[in-house]
């Protein structure tokens, strides 16, 4: 596990676009960290390395929101979603997110830890905190054999 | 008459039987469930040839597996029940792997494994015999979980679609045989459910009972 410090949220938005460029059809990313801790603001990142067009905000209404991505690395669709009001597992168990993602999609999936024994140990997890001066660190915790290599821990 | 719905994979079937014979049908590979299962059971029953009204009791196999699928094939059995008055009987993709493989002569220990996605696996142990008898309920494990588990002196045999995905890492077992089969028969399952009583069927769902608790746990701030 490796941490990067982001001090501005112009930072957290590199770090999310420096994960999207390990990032494969598939792949389900866990969010994990305090409210404001800058997960959406990561999300924007990833989105934006992947070519997403539309405004990424904050999908707590909607639980999952599907953005169109224009990438040559086959990754079609971003679904962002929040578990921050789910009431119960079945409400993210219907999701079926790790199934949805399986073709040409991915998942960036915010207090994902709610929803954990349903994504199985092939995951990725990006955990926020937050010190006394509002900056934030980034632990980021890779899934079995997919190491990034080198470039988190700017 | 039965009918046979089978969701728990990438694949959608289904089969139709009577005190005669029986036929099954596999009507798409690739995660078309919604596209194909209702009018592949139409096919089916003019093929026969039968009409909807005849179908006295619905198998459906509830899992565990493809949740999109079981999604489909599930509310798909309920519906046509409803509508007819068919029995509705489940079985699970697991019990009908055990099945499958004692049908080909397969006996003592038996592990059925369902490709769980996402690393993991949906397995139950199984002893083959005269009977097929569960050991243990469905649960959820990791390749290499189950091959450092298994411990036991006969040579298993671990079968399902999981014994396709994951063959290489359970060959690791000693003396283990992988039988591979992709989806779940319906003909099978029709067979297994023919016996059994009706009653309500939910998508089964093994990684729930784990999250759930894990929810519990977690306080909101
Ligand atoms: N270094 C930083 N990185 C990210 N955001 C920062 C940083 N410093 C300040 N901020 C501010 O903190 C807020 C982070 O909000 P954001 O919506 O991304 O949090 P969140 O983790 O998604 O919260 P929630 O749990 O409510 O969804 C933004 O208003 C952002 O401008
Ligand atoms: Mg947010």
């Amino acid at each position: 596990m490796s941490t990067r410090r982001c001090v501005r949220p112009a930072d957290t938005v590199a770090a999310g676009r420096a994960l999207a460029a390990w990032l494969a059809p598939g792949d389900v990313v866990v969010l994990t960290g305090p409210l404001g801790a800058g997960k959406t603001v990561f999300a924007t990142g990833v989105a934006a390395a992947l070519g997403v067009r539309e405004r990424v905000t904050s999908p707590t209404f909607t639980l999952v929101r599907p953005h169109a991505c224009a990438n040559d690395r086959g990754i079609a669709t971003l679904y962002h979603a929040d578990l921050y009001r789910v009431e119960s597992l079945d409400e993210v168990a219907d999701l079926a997110l790790g199934e949805l993602v399986e073709e040409s999609a991915l998942a960036l999936i915010e207090w994902g830890e709610r929803g954990a024994a349903l994504w199985g140990p092939e995951h990725w997890e990006v955990r926020f905190t937050l010190d006394d001066d509002e900056v934030r660190e980034l632990a980021l915790v890779a899934p079995p054999g997919r190491a990034p290599v080198g470039g988190w821990a700017a | 008459m039965i009918l046979g719905i089978e969701t728990a994979t990438t694949a959608c079937a289904a089969g139709l039987a009577d005190s005669e014979r029986s036929v099954e049908s596999l009507l798409a590979r690739d995660r078309r469930h919604v596209e194909v299962l209702v009018p592949g059971i139409q096919g089916l029953l003019a093929a026969w040839p039968a009409m909807l009204r005849d179908v006295t009791r619905i198998v459906v196999d509830y899992g565990p597996g493809l949740f999109t699928g079981l999604r489909v094939g599930v509310a798909t059995a309920r519906a046509l029940a409803e509508a007819t008055g068919a029995e509705l009987v489940g079985v699970t993709s697991l019990e009908v792997y055990a099945t499958q493989a004692a049908a080909r002569g397969v006996s003592g220990p038996v592990v059925a494994v369902v490709d769980g996605r996402r690393g993991e696996l949906f397995a139950q142990r199984f002893a083959l015999g005269d009977a097929v008898v569960a050991l243990d309920a469905p649960h959820v494990v990791r390749p290499g979980d189950l091959v450092a588990g298994a411990t036991g002196a006969a040579p298993v045999t671990f079968v399902g679609d999981g014994a396709i995905r994951y063959a290489g890492d359970l060959a690791a077992v000693p003396g283990a045989t992988c039988l591979g089969i992709a989806w779940p028969s319906p003909e099978t399952a029709m067979a297994l459910g023919a016996r059994r009583d009706p009653a309500p069927v939910h998508p089964l769902y093994v990684r729930e009972a784990d999250a759930v608790a894990n929810f519990a746990t977690r306080s909101r701030p």
